[in-house]
């Protein structure tokens, strides 16, 4: 199928790698397909693009590139929600966001994948150890800053 | 027991609740109390039913700080609800990305980049 995008013009995406979230995202209740796009920006962060709004896209990671020791305790629920036949095929996704020269990542919300059905669901943490901005990478700035000796 | 309900549907007289109603809106709201919500009052120990199935329970006070304990159906999802409301405005800033403000992607100072150059 053809989703029309604000950011990247009209892609084209095979019908069965679109990921459904039956209940959408937080702040986004209606939007419930979405495609995962590889864009040139090298093998870290991809964008999930609304198959349902072409204006609504986020850049998502693998924490895990970040946060060696960050992990989501995946609750019955969510194995439910998602119909896991097995944990294996858990994935985790964090949101990005910009804030000032940094790259955020929200680990308190993050989005839990099944591989296997590509159903997804974001989901909220209950411990209070990770941010909604967790610092990524500081993003080169425009202005080159003299480099100190 | 004292409760009520902020508003019009509860058995007062007309006029009051008129007034009350008045009073409330031009009163400056606390933090997420609407019109219309019900207040109830509970002792340690004591319980209220949300449904048929969703209990919370008012398990310590100390001060001006009351710990809940709640008993729900595990498709019910519990939250507070600054941490939800901080997901969902975080979702909300990160929908503005847009390509050009990760330009910087070429330039990044990532420990993997940096492994790749070597």
């Amino acid at each position: 199928m053809e989703i029309r995008t604000s950011r990247f013009g009209v892609i084209s995406v095979e019908e069965d790698r679109l990921m459904t979230f039956p209940r959408g995202l937080l702040g986004f209740p209606g939007h419930t397909r979405f495609a995962l796009i590889q864009t040139g920006h090298g093998n870290y962060f991809f964008w999930l693009q609304s198959a349902d709004d072409p204006s609504v896209a986020f850049v998502v990671t693998d924490p895990n590139t970040f946060f060696k020791d960050y992990d989501v305790p995946l609750r019955n629920d969510t194995f439910e929600d998602l119909v896991f036949t097995d944990l294996k095929f858990a994935q985790i996704l964090v949101i990005c966001n910009k804030v000032g020269e940094w790259l955020t990542g929200n680990l308190l919300g993050p989005i839990v994948v099944n591989g296997e059905n590509r159903m997804a669901q974001q989901v909220v943490l209950t411990e209070k150890k990770w941010t909604t901005r967790q610092p990524l990478l500081r993003l080169a700035s425009e202005v080159p800053l003299a480099k100190s000796a | 027991l004292n409760e009520g309900r902020n508003g019009p549907g509860q058995g007062c007289h007309g006029r009051d609740l008129v007034a009350a109603a008045q009073t409330a809106a031009s009163a400056p709201s606390k933090a997420g109390r609407s019109l219309n919500m019900l207040v109830l009052s509970r002792q340690r120990d004591e319980t209220i039913m949300i449904g048929d199935t969703i209990e919370v329970t008012v398990v310590d006070i100390r001060g001006d700080k009351v710990r809940l304990g709640i008993n729900a159906p595990k498709e019910i999802s519990v939250h507070r609800k600054e941490v939800y409301d901080a997901i969902r405005r975080e979702n909300k800033a990160a929908a503005q990305v847009k390509p050009e403000d990760l330009s910087g992607f070429g330039k990044i100072d990532s420990k993997q980049d940096n492994e790749q150059k070597k």
